[in-house]
């Protein structure tokens, strides 16, 4: 358990709980208003039998004997190809129904995740001297679904945690980078002493996180964001670089042992060969991407073999080779102009995934808004270590593009700060799993000491709800109740007088930008039993809160004399 | 023609090398990280529509909710071209299944209506046939959506289709969901594949006689004998043995038939010789009550059909019908005269009818014969049977009802006059009692205006809330609406069922335990908006 609740622990942690790596952070109480966070290492499998410490933990799940190991040693062994008691990229279905060979689901992996992070800040944090357990915010993209954001509260509930709170992704960026930039003193490329528009660019391992933000920072320090759009949820990131290449590979190692279309018939077989190599191409991305960072240019970039497989179908040590070109020529698709002209097939699993493509959504909606454009990018996320991402967002977007200095820690460093920051503007609002109450002299002190840092309280700190939420009615088509775009946090009573029958209710919810929305999506499933009959057609209300957590709650008020209120919080029809 | 022939002559398929193997950059297989045993898509649909498309297909919903005299082919027609349209404008790409079953929100309630259900159904078939790709927009819906008419729509196309996959999907999660287990029975009916016969006489056997039930059992009724005609043959009804007697009827009014099956052999009875001799046989099997394993009804209907002066007569003097009724089994008699003689004007029968004693035990069968044959009218017919005391007498009546084809408005119009008049407690406490046996067990008889009846004698919308029934007529009264309560109708007596639970102060505790509990039985709605 957390431990006292009631005394303010000096630490804060951020968690970024990523697709591929976990990364945490740590904050201390700022004292002469200088934050300074840093990426904490994380206690993990490093082999079998070995523990140690290391900065980034692999969101990877081993299912070993007596216990699931999660990091070094678990990523190690995905080179062994497709098997059920290995575990990742369970992020991107968060939010889904989705049950793994072994009966874990995502919130389970997560859960996992989430609890190695835990004991570390048990055993080494809390030892340093602080008997309090500190504070924790999780990231999530900006663009998560309220089922996604509620399975990661859960996941976190179930790894240990009281109190979370959960911060976006791109927002945790912009700290780490608005900090950088006041410690330093050296202004970037830009001047944001004037409002500037800026899209930020979340680039990870399995999500491509979007929004646009107005941005000014005072010569004094003093910053203010104004959140203006945020873009649907997408999944693009390091993983398909790799799938692609993976497959490319295979399919050139195919031509080349003339492999017959019988020999991979089966799917099993296809995922086996794809997912083995994988880690390779991993490797291949990570050194193309140094060269092109040192500045090599594409001719002189040097190619490498990393590793060969010991049996590949009928025969043995197979090399692995990748040339840049062929790199180039294996994710090419993400680079496409194809994107202009989307297929509509909305079950194809490459439909979305591009680099361009979600830019191109959003500042077409940015438009219709009757917005202006943007002034310059921020480039973050694991990803945007790879420069051709970079080219083409400049090619795209015609204006600077900005890049972490640290894309892989940013967010948990930005996350990490996030209290001290946030703290000056309000007092933090946890999401309080035992339903403790926060104390308030701790925040006020913690406001006292550091006012230096940043300004006052500003509107719209955080991105908006990136789509409308809709709920099932009779004989109609799902009606919003729940605009999209909307300043979050929020609350208020839909507008609208429903009707209940005598017996209960069910309903689903959905999140979509319109009734015609081809791509809405049902958050939830809702099934509400009532604890005693109630006259049919009793006039219901439908009351809601989205918290800063992005945290939806919604509840029904029955107008009848027992006045009954029931919590639609919790998805009740089973996943 | 030849000479190409002849140029391929010496080749077999071991001259043709194989592709050479492939993975295709969006294989869905590939599911790296992971191993997915069970994953619900939260996507609503699988294809990029336009808003333009759902709001044509809108407003055709709209129109037909607003315009119910609008014909059944019109509306499949107009979607099929709405569909057809799609098609062409997307390249196959975007299934229009979807966004016709989408929008059929709108008009969500009218799909009670079975017809409708079969032509969407149709609709979503043909435009299966159109690509044959759209199946998997048609098990996206199965597997993700959950609105009702939806599911029955595309369970039934599923049959039509034949996809084993899907319909085993179908089984295994709707066969015991109330709401779409009508389209699941449909569906395996459809398919006639007869790997599905056990999970079809699984579904009956657990059939328990609620409307739900018995329209499934219509179906199987139907359509069993037709469409898997070995099966039909093997059909065993003492596996039916532990079933409901709902079932257990329906099973013997199927099977009993078939093993000398009268009205067949006369039908295809080439010569008059022939003809003759199944007419015979049928004599014997009602006047002798020889070879029970056929049916009597079945006997008496090739009589009706070769009906003449001699075939009366002998039915007439064996069975005693001028007023010294034989020693055959009541039951027998009582088909005959409103089975045969209600169809066949055979004035000595008809004289001897109308000089029936009351208190005869055939004076029910003869006076429904009289009715079948238009010389009484449905009101005196059902008044007889409504003001009847005699459990024998009741169960004559009864056992006439099962055919009344046209004459069947005629009837329930009755019921509701006669129970609307003058009547003392006692005449309405044996109304509502003979009223009840006869919904239970034909449920097609009930009108709803005696659901309005029921309310006012229980004193609903009164000003004072008086009821003027017993206590045992309460209870009577709330079983013939637990009767034919259904989701279809449920809205007419669910603020009638809560006051009686919950606001009438008068009512014993055991009225209000009953009105509750078939509330509860209710299924949990949609919100209203």
């Amino acid at each position: 358990m957390n431990g006292d609740t009631n005394v303010q622990s000096n630490i804060h942690v951020g968690i970024d709980l990523g697709t591929t790596n976990t990364v945490m952070a740590t904050c201390k109480k700022p004292k002469y208003g200088i934050l300074k966070s840093m990426v904490h290492p994380i206690n993990q499998y490093v082999t079998a039998t070995r523990v140690d410490r290391n900065f980034y933990l692999p969101s990877v799940l081993f299912f070993d004997t007596d216990e699931v190991k999660v990091g070094m040693y678990a990523h190690d062994r995905k080179s062994f190809g497709a098997d059920k008691r290995i575990l990742y990229n369970t992020k991107i279905d968060m939010g889904r129904k989705v049950e793994y060979a072994n009966g874990f689901t995502p919130v389970d992996a997560a859960a996992e995740i989430l609890k190695v992070c835990y004991d570390t800040i048990r055993r080494t944090i809390m030892m340093r001297g602080d008997d309090v357990f500190p504070d924790v915010t999780i990231t999530v993209p900006a663009s998560f679904r309220q089922n996604q954001i509620s399975d990661t509260v859960r996941a976190a509930n179930l790894a240990g945690f009281q109190k979370v709170s959960i911060l976006e992704e791109p927002v945790a960026a912009l700290y780490s980078y608005i900090n950088d930039q006041i410690l330093s003193g050296d202004s970037d490329a830009i001047d944001f002493t004037e409002t500037k528009r800026m899209m930020v660019y979340d680039i990870g391992g399995g999500t491509c996180d979007i929004c646009v933000v107005d941005l000014q920072i005072d010569r004094n320090g003093v910053y203010d964001i104004h959140f203006v759009i945020t873009g649907r949820y997408t999944e693009f990131g390091g993983n398909d670089f790799d799938e692609q290449v993976a497959i490319g590979v295979l399919n050139k190692l195919f031509q080349r042992y003339q492999i017959p279309d019988s020999a991979i018939e089966s799917p099993e077989i296809r995922n086996d060969l794809v997912t083995q190599i994988m880690p390779y191409c991993e490797a291949y991305k990570k050194w193309y991407s140094t060269q092109l960072s040192m500045g090599y240019d594409e001719d002189s970039i040097t190619n490498v073999t990393f590793g060969k497989l010991a049996k590949f179908l009928e025969h043995e040590n197979v090399e692995l080779d990748v040339t840049y070109r062929e790199y180039q020529e294996y994710t090419q698709m993400f680079f496409s102009d194809d994107f202009r002209h989307p297929k509509r097939d909305l079950t194809d699993k490459l439909r979305d995934k591009h680099v361009i493509k979600p830019v191109h959504e959003l500042l077409k909606k940015l438009r219709a808004m009757g917005e202006h454009g943007i002034d310059c990018v921020f480039l973050t996320g694991g990803m945007s270590e790879y420069l051709p991402i970079k080219t083409a967002l400049e090619k795209f977007c015609k204006c600077p593009v900005l890049k972490a200095e640290n894309p892989m820690d940013a967010v948990a460093l930005g996350a990490a700060m996030s209290k001290f920051i946030t703290a000056k503007i309000h007092k933090e609002k946890m999401v309080d799993i035992s339903d403790e109450e926060n104390t308030a002299d701790e925040t006020d002190e913690i406001f006292e000491e550091a006012p230096e840092v940043s300004a006052a309280p500003q509107k719209d700190e955080r991105p908006r709800l990136a789509e409308a939420i809709f709920i099932d009615v009779e004989n109609q088509l799902p009606m919003k109740i729940i605009d999209a775009n909307v300043a979050i946090p929020c609350q208020g009573e839909v507008d609208h007088d429903f009707h209940v029958g005598s017996n209960g209710v069910r309903f689903h919810l959905f999140a979509g930008q319109s009734q015609w929305d081809p791509e809405m999506r049902i958050l939830y499933d809702y099934a509400q039993t009532f604890n005693s009959l109630v006259e049919p057609n009793t006039v219901a209300r439908i009351s809601y809160e989205i918290d800063e957590d992005r945290f939806l709650k919604m509840k029904l008020h029955l107008q009848d004399a027992r006045r009954q209120v029931f919590d639609l919080t919790v998805d009740t029809v089973e996943k | 023609m030849n000479n190409f022939g002849e140029a391929f002559e010496g080749l077999s398929m071991e001259d043709f090398p194989e592709a050479t193997a492939e993975i295709k950059n969006n294989d869905r297989s590939i599911t790296t990280g992971r191993t997915i045993v069970n994953m619900k898509s939260n996507q609503l649909f699988t294809g990029q529509f336009e808003k333009s498309d759902l709001d044509e297909f809108s407003a055709t919903w709209q129109t037909f909710r607003d315009n119910p005299t609008m014909q059944l082919r019109e509306l499949k027609n107009k979607f099929m071209l709405l569909s057809r349209a799609m098609i062409r404008n997307y390249h196959g790409e975007v299934c229009p299944i979807e966004v016709m079953l989408y929008t059929s929100n709108i008009a969500a309630h009218l799909f009670v209506n079975k017809r409708l259900v079969a032509d969407i159904a149709d609709v979503v078939y043909l435009v299966y046939r159109e690509n044959e790709n759209f199946l998997s927009s048609i098990e996206h819906i199965l597997k993700v959506w959950k609105w009702e008419q939806a599911l029955t729509v595309c369970e039934i196309a599923v049959g039509k289709i034949g996809d084993v996959n899907l319909l085993r999907y179908i089984y295994d999660n709707f066969h015991y969901q109330e709401e779409v287990s009508y389209g699941c029975f449909c569906a395996l009916m459809e398919s006639k594949n007869e790997e599905f016969v056990p999970e079809i006489l699984s579904m009956i056997h657990d059939l328990s006689g609620t409307h739900a039930d018995k329209q499934i059992g219509n179906i199987f009724k139907k359509n069993f004998a037709l469409n898997f005609p070995e099966d039909f043959a093997r059909l065993n009804p003492e596996r039916f043995r532990d079933s409901k007697i709902y079932v257990q009827k329906l099973i013997r009014d199927l099977v009993s038939p078939k093993s000398s099956n009268f009205v067949e052999k006369y039908r295809l009875a080439a010569s008059g010789e022939e003809k003759k001799s199944v007419v015979l046989d049928s004599l014997d099997r009602v006047i002798k009550d020889d070879d029970r394993s056929s049916s009597l009804y079945d006997a008496l209907g090739v009589l009706r059909s070769a009906a003449n002066e001699n075939i009366s007569e002998q039915l007439f003097r064996n069975l005693g019908l001028h007023g010294n009724f034989s020693q055959r089994p009541r039951e027998i008699v009582n088909a005959v005269i409103c089975n045969y003689f209600g169809y066949v004007n055979y004035t000595p029968a008809n004289r001897a009818f109308y000089e029936l004693e009351p208190t005869s035990e055939h004076y029910a069968a003869s006076r429904a014969a009289l009715f079948y044959q238009g010389r009484l009218d449905s009101d005196e017919l059902v008044k007889n049977f409504l003001s009847e005391t005699r459990p024998d007498q009741i169960r004559s009546y009864l056992a006439c009802f099962w055919n009344l084809h046209e004459r069947l408005p005629a009837v329930r119009a009755s019921a509701v006059k006669y129970l609307s008049g003058n009547l003392t407690d006692d005449e309405l406490s044996t109304a509502i009692t003979n009223y009840f046996q006869m919904i239970q067990r034909f449920p097609h008889l009930y009108d709803p205006q005696v659901g309005e009846l029921i309310k006012t004698w229980f004193g609903y919308g009164t000003v004072f809330g008086n009821s003027r029934l017993r206590l045992q007529d309460q209870t009577t009264c709330l079983n013939i609406i637990n009767n034919i309560i259904d989701s279809a109708n449920y809205k007419k007596y669910e603020a009638f069922l809560y006051y009686v639970a919950e606001e009438a102060p008068d009512f014993k505790a055991a009225i209000c335990n009953l009105a509750r509990n078939i509330l509860k039985k209710l299924r949990r709605t949609t919100i209203k908006a």
